[in-house]
């Protein structure tokens, strides 16, 4: 058979002109694109060149899906929502639009999914306005070193690792640490400020749930509902049933709901619960689009997916609005290694963190925070005046406490000053116990830690010491008021305030009654005589 | 390399330019298959030395009409008309990757040949003398080597051929040699020529139906059914049946990889199939 081969320059010269003919406004009209593979939450779809990054796509059925992939030939698409009905074959549409949510006031007091509807069955939602869900973080211009504390409650955080508003801290810790319980707590606290009615003041809260069981999801509402949190509060939830590309959208959600009220100068606190599950997901999805897998098979950029939306986190200028959102980003360690790849990525991105130990939650310290590697880099700037006062002594006393722990269990062999620091120490651990659900006010925290760290419980006896703590505040409310009063107002603490606390702490001690032991601190008493004794004298009607 | 590697879209292309081949030979000569073939090869050596024109013929983003329009340009005044439309069609399919179009228009090529053989009454020649073929190549390292070193040209290679084969072997399988010699363009001779024969014989295979049958089946029966075959798949269609009395009754069919079982014995295996999970009672 005679070849008629065609010349390399006839080949060259027919490409040249078929590139020219391109005309890109041309293809964007009537492109329809065609799913060639489809299962386990991703499609690949054909055709589609003009499709942008993270834009959403239209199924024939309806369903939405995000382009994450953008290949030569093909689209890879996470599917938004139930992946059966998606066969190979069905056809696909653009829809134009980057990934957005619906963001405004309407969403407090609300549950929505990781796309911003409504599924506490209170009806829709009237949104202010849509928001992109991959927008960048506040420049550094933009911002405003954080200032405000943002009041948790806990003694233990607010003491020694305080959190100002604007600032990210991460509570790490193992599974059944009470993570959860931390945050709520902090939620909870808000509603003083909220009642306040004070913008200023007012936090407005974002309850992310990435992968929780339903149940716990529904316990977590009930409990703000009953603490009557949940009328300034947002939950954003991506259940364990949902696929994992709304468990790996959930976070960004909250956040665009949450920035939203933050360039409209209003303060937010946002809870990421929790970010592991959200990297296991972003896992799953990468793996499944065949991106390349590195340590623990997490993808590339997994440090990414956390750094960009935990900087999301700020305190804007005043030019801005001054509003401030704080991030309080939950990551659950696997044996207390906080040295695994997640864990440590997160502890880089945030300005601190607050670490839980099952040690310590089981021999009864709750809430179980292990104050030695518990950091906080906003710290004093974040306290109020009063609190920096007398926090100040707290960690040391408890480090110089933790030294001497091991040598607790021979207390009769230690000379007297590390018995005086053992029993300090042990009684400020006590100090430091704290029942879910009751938030300390500043007042009553700064005029408890006072009384640990100035020695003024030492002779109270170790078991006791709660008991004490929680009468002794109620003494002052009702008969010293103008202690707690002129705290919350001024938020120091004057010589004239201490002097009276003193005062009061004497006077207290004189009614205490110690469990099975004489009164803690009681004068001698000397026996009336006969003649004292006042005479009563019975008469019958 | 083979046709049966060629997934998803490529796979349904491939099958829809067959039948595009099919139904343009259907009523010609094997003259008319053969210039078809030789376009095609033509077509199929342009897209492999340029990887440029491979993917534009394939890129999901143009219109067909564009792509038309760079296969009128590169081959119109070069092959005729029907192999020029068969290559536009083949641009308007959705492929994989550039690679799947040059490896589809070598199957329908090697189809086209096939059906010349065909229709000049030489399958069977073909198919034996092909496989003969591989095996005088494999057993002689020296040929191997002649065939599959790059530097003897083509016709050089094409005078060896001829002098070893002509005279002992069908006209159709001389040209078939040809075309797999023109077409080596480095790669492996045996592999070549393996994949061609596997092609041709699937080909073969969709082109017999296997009867089993419990009873011999007598003409009339026969040829009813060979027609009904052949109007259900719009090819002709052989018919070979094989008696076998443990069918129990019915027939089955068997078409490449399609079966039709209306056997007795099937019919029964599928009712005790389905009374085996119930309870008895």
């Amino acid at each position: 058979m005679a070849d008629i081969a065609i010349k390399p320059e006839a080949i060259r010269d027919a490409l040249a002109n078929f590139v020219k003919s391109y005309d890109p406004s041309a293809a964007s009209r009537d492109e329809i694109g065609t799913v060639v593979e489809a299962g386990d939450g991703i499609a690949r779809v054909e055709g589609l060149p003009s499709t942008m990054t993270n834009e959403l796509l239209k199924f024939e059925n309806g369903t939405l899906g995000l382009a994450l992939n953008l290949d030569v030939r093909e689209i890879g698409v996470v599917i938004l929502g139930e992946f059966s009905g998606i066969e190979e074959g069905t056809t696909v549409r653009r829809t134009g639009e980057i990934l957005s949510v619906p963001v405004g006031d309407a969403f407090l007091g609300r549950v929505v999914d990781a796309l911003g509807r409504p599924i506490d069955g209170k009806g829709e939602i009237k949104a202010d306005a849509t928001r992109a869900l991959e927008l960048q973080a506040p420049t550094v211009v933009q911002r405003q070193p954080v200032k405000e504390p943002l009041a948790t409650g806990i003694k233990a955080i607010d003491a020694m690792t305080a959190i100002g508003r604007g600032q990210r801290q991460l509570i790490i810790g193992d599974r059944q640490t009470g993570k959860t319980a931390v945050a709520i707590d902090t939620i909870i606290n808000q509603r003083e400020n909220w009642k306040s009615g004070d913008p200023k003041k007012r936090v407005k809260c974002i309850y992310v749930a990435i992968g929780q069981k339903g149940s716990t999801i529904a316990s977590v509402k009930g409990a703000l509902e009953e603490a009557g949190a949940m009328e300034y509060t947002t939950i954003v939830a991506a259940p364990a049933s949902d696929p994992a590309g709304f468990k790996y959208l959930a976070p960004y959600t909250g956040s665009a709901i949450g920035q939203h009220w933050m360039y409209g100068g209003d303060h937010v606190l946002i809870v990421f619960d929790d970010l592991s599950k959200q990297a296991e997901a972003y896992r799953s999805v990468s793996l499944l689009l065949r991106r390349p897998p590195g340590r623990e098979a997490y993808p590339g950029d997994v440090f990414y997916l956390h750094s960009r939306l935990l900087e999301r986190c700020a305190k804007l200028s005043d030019e801005l609005g001054g509003g401030s959102m704080t991030g309080l980003p939950i990551i659950e360690t696997k044996g207390n290694d906080v040295s695994a790849f997640i864990p440590t990525n997160v502890i880089s991105i945030t300005d601190g963190q607050c670490f839980l130990e099952t040690d310590l939650f089981n021999a009864g310290v709750r809430p179980a925070i292990n104050v030695g590697i518990s950091v906080s880099r906003v710290g004093g700037s974040a306290q109020t005046k009063a609190m920096k006062k007398i926090a100040g002594r707290l960690r040391l006393d408890l480090a110089q406490f933790r030294e001497l722990e091991a040598f607790a269990a021979f207390g009769s062999d230690l000379d007297a000053a590390s018995k005086a620091q053992l029993e300090r120490g042990s009684r400020l651990v006590e100090l430091l116990k704290q029942g879910q659900y009751s938030p300390f006010s500043l007042e009553r925290m700064v005029v408890s830690i006072w009384a640990g760290t100035t020695g003024q419980l030492d002779d109270v006896p170790l078991v006791d010491i709660r008991r004490f703590e929680s009468e002794f505040l109620d003494f002052i409310a009702r008969e010293r008021k103008a202690i707690f009063d002129v705290i919350a107002e001024s938020k120091e603490l004057s010589d004239d305030t201490v002097a009276k606390m003193t005062d009061a702490i004497t006077a207290f001690k004189k009614q205490f009654a110690a469990t099975g032991a004489a009164k803690v601190n009681e004068a001698e008493v000397a026996a009336e005589g006969p003649d004292a004794q006042e005479q009563i004298t019975r008469f019958k009607k | 390399m083979s046709a049966d590697e060629l997934t998803g879209s490529s796979k349904a292309s491939l099958a829809a330019l067959r039948a595009a081949v099919e139904s343009s030979l259907a009523s010609k000569g094997a003259a008319d298959a053969l210039s078809l073939a030789a376009d095609l090869s033509t077509a199929r050596a342009a897209l492999d030395s340029s990887s440029g024109l491979r993917r534009a013929l394939t890129d999901p983003a143009r219109s067909a009409e564009a792509k038309s329009a760079l296969v009128k340009d590169l081959f119109g005044k070069v092959i005729s008309p029907s192999a020029l439309s068969l290559i536009e069609q083949a641009a308007a399919l959705r492929w994989s990757t550039g690679g799947d179009l040059t490896d589809a228009i070598e199957v329908i090529t090697i189809e086209c040949l096939a059906i010349s053989a065909e229709v000049a009454g030489e399958s069977d020649a073909l198919e034996g003398e092909i496989l003969a073929i591989v095996r005088s190549i494999s057993a002689s390292a020296e040929l191997r080597q002649g065939l599959n070193d790059p530097k003897y040209t083509v016709d050089a290679k094409q005078r060896l051929i001829a002098s070893l084969f002509s005279g002992s072997i069908a006209g159709s399988t001389a040209k078939v040699l040809q075309n797999v010699v023109a077409s080596l363009r480095g790669r492996n001779v045996e592999r070549t020529l393996a994949h061609y024969s596997h092609v041709i014989l699937a080909r073969k295979e969709r082109t017999v139906a296997h009867v089993k049958s419990a009873v011999r089946l007598d003409g009339e029966r026969l040829s009813r059914l060979g027609a009904a075959l052949e109007r259900a798949l719009g090819r002709k269609i052989r018919v070979d049946v094989e008696v076998d009395p443990l069918v129990m009754g019915g027939i089955s069919v068997r078409i490449g990889d399609e079966l039709i079982d209306g056997t007795v014995v099937n019919r029964l295996m599928e009712a005790s199939r389905s009374l085996a999970g119930r309870a008895v009672r």
